[in-house]
């Protein structure tokens, strides 16, 4: 049982893992031919994942409705919605004019939007609650952010508008810009950085049989 | 010092409200950043084929559907073909067949021949490699479930490197995608140009100083620095809608930089009074 649950799947990623490599390295025929047909199964798995994803969130919902838990009464606006939608979709069609697109542009759209407009009421509390110059580096994140702020609107970039073309660099938005050019660039670059060489290193684990996580506990 | 903050939800409103009502028309400056993705869609000839790529969510469609607006009308008034697409998140579908029918109707262009959505497409960037073989075997429908092959706008487009522009408008990281295996693949033909949310904006410079993408047009500043270019407000007898939004931006904008300041004069005044007697 081991040996169909542990050793068959390291075999078939470690023998997957490096043909993929091999394709982007290798300009061959071959290589090129077994990448196309990769892609294709990606894609293939990828639609099936979405079959499991709405059968485990329905799953949930309804045993929430079910058992009667708290908040029981969003699973089933969930459901009802859920179904409606698809049932809208199937039945008339999802193209511009239909009940579907109607029930997106009117019901689904704006609840999303407002949804997250809300966000602007928090940030502006938060801001004046929590956005403190306590320490050296907070205090250089708050210039910062300040200046971004500023520099990223007409108002600000009228404001120093009027500055002599000799210290022009000074004005909120070449300020702006250099911010984002240099400080956020490099520091986001960075980050990057670590992310790709932690991806390698996490694919070569994987691949290696190293990393078996997504094997499962069993 | 705490104060209800009902009372600061109360000056949003308001801060967002006024300038809606009595609009400041502010003036906007042109960025690189959204010149780099507005100068070569400008230098496109006639009938040159543009993918427009929808990846963002109903949630950031206030910021992001005036971005589209203003990057489509731009293709229509060059006279481009328009392909749109999503390919991360589903509900981009949607949001392409809305925004491009909007739109098309102002400029009287015709779904199929000028312009087409061909939907969400699972795989994530999957689907980048995928159309960079041949697209019709991604995409073999569009949304409207029409074969690619019977529409007049897919003439001459087989492979990715048919499309003469990518614009990728995103709330995630998707253009990442579509530079490392679109851009990556075909240096030599494949051009992005990105539009994203202001706060994905930053993450997006990099590739930017690589060349990897043209431009950056950030959030409802990028869209309307865009509107601007493309003289919206003369066409259509009225400002564009991320222009009209940059008054309340820009108004809030100050508001939370006042509540950052008097924020702080409390820390450190009468807070600061009150920990010591603590």
């Amino acid at each position: 049982m081991d040996f169909l649950k542990r050793r068959v799947p390291t075999l078939i990623v470690l023998i997957v893992g490096f043909l993929m490599i091999g394709t982007f390295f290798v300009p061959m025929e071959a290589s090129e031919a077994l990448s196309k047909g990769a892609t294709k199964w990606i894609r293939l798995i990828a639609a099936f994942t979405l079959i499991i994803g709405i059968s485990s969130l329905l799953r949930a919902h309804v045993r929430k409705i079910y058992n009667m838990s708290a908040g029981w009464g969003y699973s089933l606006t969930l459901i009802i919605a859920f179904l409606t939608m698809t049932i809208l979709g199937f039945a008339k069609g999802i193209e511009d004019g239909t009940y579907f697109m109607w029930a997106f542009n009117n019901i689904q759209f704006p609840l999303a939007a407002t949804t997250f407009s809300l966000t602007a009421f928090f940030i502006c509390s938060a801001s004046y609650r929590a956005f403190r110059a306590r320490n050296i580096e907070a205090t250089i994140m708050l210039v910062a952010a300040i200046i971004v702020m500023v520099g990223r609107i007409p108002f600000g970039e009228m404001l120093t508008d009027a500055l002599p073309q000799n210290i022009k660099f000074l004005g909120l938005d070449n300020m702006t810009s250099f911010i984002l050019d240099v400080f956020n660039m490099s520091a986001r670059r960075a980050v990057l950085l670590g992310v790709a060489l932690g991806g390698i290193a996490t694919s070569l684990r994987i691949i290696l049989g190293i990393e078996r996580s997504y094997q499962g506990k069993d | 010092m705490k104060f209800d903050r009902r009372i600061i939800y109360l000056f949003v409103v308001i801060a967002i409200a006024l300038p809606i009502i009595f609009p400041l028309n502010l003036k906007v400056k042109t960025t690189k950043e959204v010149l780099g993705v507005y100068d070569p869609i400008e230098k496109l000839p006639e009938g040159s084929k543009v993918l427009l790529v929808y990846d963002y969510e109903p949630s950031s469609g206030p910021e992001l559907d005036p971005m589209a607006s203003a990057v489509l009308s731009h293709c229509f008034e060059k006279k481009l073909k328009v392909v749109g697409m999503c390919m991360w998140i589903n509900t981009g579908a949607a949001i392409a067949e809305k925004n491009m029918t909007q739109v098309a109707k102002m400029y009287n262009k015709v779904n199929g021949t000028d312009y087409v959505n061909l939907g969400y497409k699972s795989g994530g960037y999957a689907v980048v490699l995928g159309m960079g073989d041949n697209i019709r075997e991604t995409y073999p429908m569009d949304y409207h479930r029409r074969k690619l092959d019977e529409l007049p706008v897919m003439k001459g487009i087989n492979q990715l490197r048919d499309f003469d522009y990518i614009v990728v408008i995103h709330d995630d990281s998707s253009v990442f995608s579509w530079i490392n295996y679109g851009y990556e693949r075909y240096p030599d033909r494949v051009r992005i140009g990105t539009g994203c949310t202001a706060v994905m904006a930053t993450g997006n410079y990099p590739p930017l100083q690589a060349k990897q993408i043209t431009g950056i047009i950030g959030g409802l500043k990028g869209a309307s620095e865009y509107e601007k270019l493309i003289d919206y407000k003369r066409k259509h007898g009225k400002s564009g809608p991320a222009t009209a939004g940059m008054d309340s931006q820009s108004v809030i904008h100050m508001f939370i930089i006042l509540l950052i300041v008097l924020g702080n004069i409390m820390y450190f005044t009468v807070d600061k009074k009150k920990r010591n007697n603590d």
